[in-house]
């Protein structure tokens, strides 16, 4: 990845193993908001990715010794502000729609939207998926991770995570059909997350 | 237009990164673990290196100690209690012989230096067989020598008795 400056992205990965710390932050403000908005993805919780995003910088510099390959820097701290998400969410358990709720939804809702749709107003849904079918839809929809992954990931079983996918796209389907309804896209939604 | 919600998601992507972190607040966080860190790391360098100096100065004091306790002399009594017996006599001769000539004055002693120094060369003589049974175990030549040093000593001291007798009452005879 080539930066603003000019400075390779492997070159300014080396300056930072020698504890250069304006590499440090140069390569912290290249990856801080997209890695943030993972973390509130996957967590639904702002302070929660604040915390998640500066652990897992803290891991990945004092850790970057261990990365052989400087061009995958990338992908590796992407596992790590998931790793530490799924840690952070963990101890609330995650508590999955029943099967009953499922069906119900895959009666009622398409898995369709306008494409029109502010994909701002969709991030701000997705914050308000329950926990579990949340980090699903995040890790399958949005980082390309395989139902058998994810599974493991979440110490889940893989038909579990398959079905919670579903759920989980009926869910914000459900939820941007509403908004839709309400013609309120103009603005972002504010309030509590979607009763499970 | 109507589209797939996953197809939409793939293809918004990166626009649905909408929020922007406080930089500077988490920066600052994560700029003061690394140094603390860092301050732990060391410590625990430090802390490590204390242990492993401590453990150096335990062991070689155990081992001093160990090697010391080898050190301790082995006399003819270890050997056997029957050499030991006889050594004691041996030794309780000699040292009654030397009593009676430690008496000599300086003056005298200076006439009879000759049987001094012998004793001398017996001394070093018993004393490199002491070290040699310590080392190699009381083997019969080793244990022969040490019997006979006390033997000779008692037959240099008698010698050295018999020739003080013999000024003395030559200075009598004189006297007279």
């Amino acid at each position: 990845m080539k930066i603003d400056s000019g400075i390779n992205e492997a070159t300014l990965i080396q300056r930072c193993k020698k504890n250069d710390e304006k590499a440090q932050l140069q390569l912290y403000r290249l990856y801080s908001k997209r890695m943030f908005n993972l973390a509130v993805r996957m967590t639904g919780d702002v302070g929660e990715a604040e915390d998640v995003l500066q652990d897992s910088f803290v891991k990945a510099l004092t850790e970057l010794h261990k990365l052989k390959d400087e061009n995958a820097f990338g992908g590796w701290l992407k596992r790590i502000v998931i790793n530490r998400s799924i840690d952070k969410i963990r101890n609330k358990k995650f508590k999955f729609l029943s099967i009953e709720t499922i069906h119900e939804l895959k009666m009622e809702i398409p898995e369709e939207l306008d494409e029109s749709v502010d994909p701002e107003i969709v991030h701000h849904l997705i914050k308000k998926l329950p926990d579990g079918a949340r980090e699903i839809l995040v890790l399958r929809a949005l980082e390309g991770f395989k139902h058998a992954e994810i599974a493991e990931k979440l110490r889940i079983s893989e038909s579990t995570a398959k079905t919670q996918f579903f759920r989980a796209k009926q869910l914000l389907a459900k939820m941007i059909k509403e908004m839709e309804n309400e013609n309120e896209f103009r603005k972002i939604p504010e309030g509590k997350p979607a009763e499970a | 237009m109507k589209t797939n919600l996953e197809k939409y998601l793939k293809e918004n992507r990166l626009r649905l990164d909408a929020e922007q972190p406080d930089d500077e607040a988490i920066w600052n966080g994560i700029s003061n673990k690394i140094k603390q860190n860092k301050t732990k790391q060391l410590n625990g360098f430090w802390k490590i290196a204390a242990v492993f100096l401590f453990g150096v100065l335990i062991t070689y004091v155990v081992v001093k100690e160990t090697t010391r306790e080898k050190v301790v002399l082995i006399t003819l009594a270890d050997v056997s209690k029957e050499l030991g017996q006889q050594e004691a006599e041996l030794k309780l001769i000699a040292d009654k012989k030397w009593t009676e000539i430690s008496t000599l004055s300086d003056e005298e002693k200076t006439q009879f230096q000759f049987l001094f120094d012998e004793l001398n060369e017996l001394d070093k003589v018993y004393k490199s067989y002491e070290k040699d049974l310590n080392e190699f175990g009381g083997n019969e030549q080793i244990i022969n020598v040490l019997l006979d040093y006390y033997e000779k000593k008692i037959r240099i001291l008698n010698r050295l008795n018999l020739e003080i007798q013999k000024q003395k009452s030559h200075e009598n005879n004189v006297t007279l």
